[in-house]
Order: structure tokens, then C-alpha cells, then sequence
């Protein structure tokens, strides 16, 4: 048997004694009982992060025997890809997810004094991890081997192969093992957990936070996403927990019911990204609808309805009607995210609905930036800065497709076509009205079909971006079809998102200062 | 008492705004096959997997199926052939699609969001 498969099996089984030995702690009401339950949580961490390691080990010696690397890899590929591969797909990002959950439990547990609170959160997030494992040894295993032994594999989708994918899933999945663990915190109902609670949603905040803008540059940089932000589902469902998260921080009173939606948001994004929703509505034959996710999002959804009455009496720290204003943005959002898995939503439904609301949010942020401490000002001027890149770019985008050679101003100077073991290169030099660009389409050797793709090239002034991409061409003739866009404020984009990070990581490292001179 | 009768008011008004906006701004999906047995339509938003890439004179045609029947699409430009789904945007004449827009659906491949 693939070791892999012993590794996931045995992480599995250690969680869910963990799970019942935590429970066998509640009940007996002896602290110390805790003692087994956390060891066997350590040693299901490990076992999953072993596994996780393996399947790193078999990406980078090229085991195509194993499903999972023959098809998100190839021999070619540089090593640094090869990483990013090992999350590309739908089974080996679902093992980092659980080895994140699992390390987040496993510290959480580990650090500062063991009480109650503890023992009733790491319950939660080892029964939800051991779900999740699961799912991970019996549904959706990444240690499948495959009958033969491919001389090379099928290759990464050439979309993955940047440095942002990475980097990017890692960052987003820490933020939602850390949404799930502040669920877990809350839901065990202590008071005095207080400032702890504080920081792991601030932490989660800020990965998230990081997680999307990183994911927004990828986007930005690759043609026929849609820009910086195209309202794709994907996109979509990693703004609601944003948002619920972002409202929790702006509440005084019954706050919590934010911090339970923001897992409710991830466990709905994660249903909309694995489920294979939208394939379904399309009827291919071996597609199917994948409901395991369901599972735990109707029960996240329980200590929401059980404290529904609630609602009415949040306060906010703002102005009263905050709550009404995050929780239409969110409405908008989860509406279109909805209705877009059976009909295609126009871009002019959120420009009509989110930007009015966004909007009102910024001048509500430009109306008591005053009052705010340092820190906080530099979070909120950068959702001021963002919310004017953002519109600017929807509303006043401008994009045109040239065949070189008719269009003003623009000249195909040379054309040539280069190869190297990976892949060939065809390289334009082009004089536009903004000076010479170099874009690049890239067709790498590999056996999936979709291997070619255009490079982006970009000539930017901090008022406004020239993006420009090679769509098609002809060597023997000299002739290119260049997509040009005008994207105006896309550097506001930027700004305020490194504004918000860099307030995100003040604010966190200040709280956990703070936290370290008490004690 | 009376604020948070406003604030509710205030929020159930946005979201019937909401639907009627989003009900204007959408436009179905249709398959190849659903296609056929129509012989024009404009501005159609057509979801299948692409076969049979063929390119000639900077004009791309190809076929697209749902599984069940393929129609034949024409698009002045270059595309990559795409394993998933992808969606044409485009104007359906007698038995030829022209194509105006490919865009790929990226749902059914998980891409790391």
C-alpha cells in the first residue's frame, strides 16, 4: 500500500481519538485527561504533515505513478512550480487545508495556559479536521497510483505557473483554518479569552486580506480573468468572509454572530470552489455534484440561527447603520454568487448594487478617519484608496483589440520564435504610442491542451496602466493581434491594499506586544 | 426602537433592489444542443468543451459539444484549446456560431482561490 495512504489514514484515525478523547474530557470534567487528547492531536498533526511532505518529495522526484503528480506536473517543470503544483489541484490543496487546521489547533493548544476554553475548541477543530480527513483519505486522495508508469506527466495548467500560485493558496488557507479555529474559540463561550480571540481574528484577517490581494495581482496579471477583479465565484466567495470579518471588528455588542458567518462564508466558498457545482447545471456525464461540504456549513450555521434574535441589538462601533451597510454588500455578493451558478451575471449588476455601497463605506471611512489611532488610519486610508482604484478601473476600463499593421501608432518591429527544453517562445517587440513592449506567448511541451499562454506586458504611469497581451500572430506573414488595455487608477488598487496589509500587520504585532508585556 | 425599524427597512428595500437589478442583468447559459433547434440567435452565451481546433488565416474555428450534439464555431482570433468548459459569446446563423468573446469557466478546475 502507497505510504501516503498509511500516512492519511493513521493522521485520520489520531484525530478522531483526539476528537473523542476530548469529549471523553468534557465529560468526565478532569482537566488533566486533556493530556491524551492533545498528544494524539500532535501526533495526527505530524503523521499529515509527513504526508504532506511526501507528496512534495514525490512532485519534485517526478513520480508520475502517483494520479495526483502526473497531472498537475511534468519532468520539465522548474522545481519552483513543482511546489506550487502540489496545491494546484483539488486533493492536495484539501491536505494543506487539513495539515493547516491541524497546526493551528496544534499551537493554539500548545501556547499559554490550558483551560476549559481550550479543550472545548480543539473538540470543534478536531471533529471538523477529522471531516476533513476524511473526505481527504477516501474521496478525494491525493496518493491515488496510477496502474503504469508515465514517462512524464500531463502537465500544470500553464495559468498556475507563476510565483503568486505559489505563495497564494497557503496564505488564503491559513486565513480559513484560523477562521475555523475563531469559530471554535467562540463557540466555547468564554469571556476571558477575550484578547486571544482578538488575535487569531486578527491574524485570520490579515491572511485573508493578503490572500485576496495576492490572488487579485495573479488575476490582474493573467488574460481573461477579468482584471484585478472579474466577480467570479471564486473571487466572490472569498469576499464574503472578508466582509463578516470585517464587520466583527466593527461591532461592540453580539459580535460574535460575524465571527460564526465568517466560517459559514468559508465553508460556503470552499462548497462553491470543490463542489463541482456549476458543472452539474451543465449536465456532462461523469460530473457530479459533490455535497460533503454541506455537511459542516449547515452546522456552522447553527449557533447563528440559535443566536438569531441578536441581530436586532448589535452595536456597532461605528455609526449605527454599519451593520445594514456590510450586510447588503454581502447580500449583493452571495446573490450574484448564487444566481451566476445557473445563469451568466453581468459585470453591471455589481456596479449597480456593491459600488453605491462601497462607496457609502468609504465616505463613511473618510468621515472618522480623524478620530481614529494610527494604525487603524492607515487600514481605513487604504480602503478610501482602494475604493478609488476599484472604481475608477470598473467604470472607466478601456480595453481594444489591434491587428498591428492598421492600427495608429502601433508597429510590429520583429517577430521570432524561441525553444528550450520546457517550452517554445514567441517573442513580439512593439512599438506602441507608450514605448516598446515585449509580449510573449508561451507554448509549453506538455501533453494537456491548453498549453499556450499570453504573456502580460505592462507599461505603467501611477495615474493609469497600459496592459497589452499577444493574442495571435503569424510568423511567416509578421502579423499580431495585441488586446490593449487602459486600466486608470490600478496603482490606487495597489496602494491601498499595501496599506491595509501594512496596517493589518501593525495592528496584529502591536496586539501581540501588548499581550506579552501582561503577561 | 424606531432606528432599527429604519435600519431594517432600509436593508429589506436594498435587497428587493438587489433582485430586480440582478434579474435584469443576467442572461441564461444554452447548450449546442439547445442551439440547434433554433436558427438565429443574437447574443447568445453558448457553454460546452471545445475539439477539433483548426486555425486558418489568423480565423479560428472549432467545434463545440455539451455531449450530446456539437456545433461548429468561427472566431477571428486565436484561442487556446481549453480541457474545461468554456463559454462563447457570440451570434448563432444557421448553423455556424460567430464567435465575439471566448471565456473560459474556470469553476470546474479548482484553481487555488
Amino acid at each position: 500500500m502507497e505510504i501516503g495512504n498509511l500516512l492519511l489514514m493513521f493522521s485520520s484515525l489520531a484525530a478522531v481519538l483526539s476528537a473523542l478523547m476530548f469529549l471523553i474530557t468534557l465529560r468526565n470534567g478532569k482537566l488533566g485527561n486533556a493530556v491524551i487528547a492533545e498528544n494524539l492531536l500532535y501526533i495526527s498533526t505530524s503523521a499529515c504533515l509527513a504526508a504532506l511532505l511526501l507528496l512534495v518529495y514525490y512532485f519534485i522526484t517526478d513520480n508520475f505513478s502517483i494520479w495526483y503528480v502526473y497531472v498537475n506536473s511534468n519532468v520539465e517543470m522548474p522545481a519552483i512550480y513543482k511546489l506550487s503544483a502540489v496545491w494546484a489541484g483539488k486533493e492536495g490543496s484539501l491536505l494543506l487545508w487539513t495539515f493547516l487546521n491541524l497546526l493551528v489547533t496544534s499551537l493554539f493548544l500548545s501556547a499559554g495556559k490550558k483551560d476549559w476554553t481550550k479543550v472545548k475548541a480543539a473538540l470543534t477543530m478536531t471533529a471538523f479536521t477529522s471531516y476533513l480527513l476524511f473526505i481527504l483519505t477516501f474521496f478525494s486522495n491525493p496518493f491515488v497510483v496510477l496502474p503504469y508508469y508515465p514517462n512524464n506527466g500531463y502537465g500544470l495548467n500553464p495559468l498556475l505557473r507563476t510565483v503568486e500560485m505559489v505563495i497564494h493558496p497557503p496564505i488564503v488557507f491559513l486565513a480559513y483554518s484560523l477562521s475555523a479555529l475563531l469559530f471554535s474559540v467562540i463557540l466555547s463561550g468564554s469571556e476571558q479569552a477575550g484578547s486571544e480571540q482578538e488575535q487569531i481574528a486578527r491574524l485570520s484577517w490579515l491572511s485573508l486580506t493578503l490572500g485576496i490581494i495576492i490572488g487579485s495581482w495573479w488575476a490582474y496579471r493573467t488574460l481573461g480573468w477579468g482584471g484585478f477583479w472579474g466577480w467570479d465565484p471564486v473571487e466572490n466567495s472569498s469576499l464574503l468572509p472578508w466582509l463578516t470579518l470585517t464587520l466583527y471588528f466593527h461591532l461592540r455588542k453580539h459580535r460574535e454572530i460575524f465571527a460564526y458567518l465568517t466560517f459559514t462564508s468559508v465553508l460556503f466558498a470552499t462548497f462553491v470552489t470543490r463542489g463541482g457545482v456549476i458543472s452539474s447545471v451543465h449536465s456532462f456525464g461523469s460530473k457530479y455534484t459533490d455535497y460533503t461540504y454541506l455537511i459542516p456549513l449547515l452546522c456552522s450555521l447553527i449557533p447563528v440561527l440559535v443566536r438569531a434574535k441578536e441581530f436586532g441589538d448589535i452595536k456597532s462601533v461605528c455609526t449605527p447603520q454599519l451593520p445594514v451597510l456590510f450586510s447588503s454588500a454581502l447580500i449583493v455578493v452571495f446573490l450574484g454568487t448564487v444566481a451566476n451558478l445557473i445563469v451568466n451575471v453581468e459585470r453591471s449588476y455589481y456596479l449597480i448594487t456593491f459600488l453605491p455601497v462601497f462607496a457609502i463605506i468609504a465616505a463613511l471611512a473618510i468621515l472618522k478617519i480623524k478620530k481614529m489611532n494610527s494604525v487603524i488610519k492607515i487600514i481605513h486610508l487604504g480602503v478610501i484608496i482602494l475604493f478609488l482604484g476599484s472604481a475608477s478601473v470598473w467604470l472607466f476600463e478601456h480595453h481594444e483589440t489591434l491587428n498591428l499593421g492598421t492600427a495608429d501608432g502601433f508597429r510590429l518591429e520583429d517577430i521570432l520564435i524561441n525553444e528550450d527544453s520546457e517550452k517554445f517562445t514567441v517573442i513580439s517587440e512593439i512599438q506602441t504610442p507608450y514605448g516598446i513592449v515585449y509580449p510573449k506567448y508561451l507554448i509549453y511541451k506538455i501533453e494537456r491542451r491548453d498549453r499556450g499562454i499570453s504573456t502580460v506586458e505592462l507599461i505603467g504611469y501611477p495615474w493609469v496602466d497600459h496592459y497589452f497581451a499577444l493574442t495571435n500572430f503569424d510568423l511567416n506573414k509578421k502579423e499580431v493581434v495585441l488586446e490593449h488595455y487602459t486600466v486608470p487608477l490600478i496603482s490606487a488598487v495597489w496602494i491601498g491594499s499595501v496599506l491595509m496589509v501594512a496596517g493589518g500587520i501593525l495592528r496584529f504585532s502591536a496586539s501581540s506586544i501588548h499581550r506579552t508585556n501582561d503577561s | 426602537m424606531g432606528s432599527k425599524k429604519v435600519s431594517l427597512a432600509a436593508l429589506l428595500t436594498f435587497i428587493a433592489i438587489a433582485i430586480i437589478v440582478l434579474y435584469h442583468n443576467i442572461s441564461p447559459y444554452i447548450t449546442p444542443s439547445e442551439l440547434l433547434n433554433t436558427n438565429n440567435a443574437y447574443d447568445v452565451q453558448v457553454v460546452g468543451k471545445m475539439s477539433d481546433l483548426r486555425v486558418r488565416d489568423n480565423v479560428t474555428f472549432f467545434k463545440l459539444t455539451d455531449g450530446k450534439a456539437e456545433i461548429e464555431v468561427i472566431y477571428r482570433g486565436k484561442v487556446q484549446q481549453y480541457d474545461s468548459e468554456v463559454v462563447v459569446v457570440g451570434d448563432w446563423d444557421n448553423g455556424t456560431l460567430y464567435a465575439e468573446k471566448i471565456l473560459r469557466k474556470c469553476h470546474t478546475e479548482y484553481t487555488g482561490g
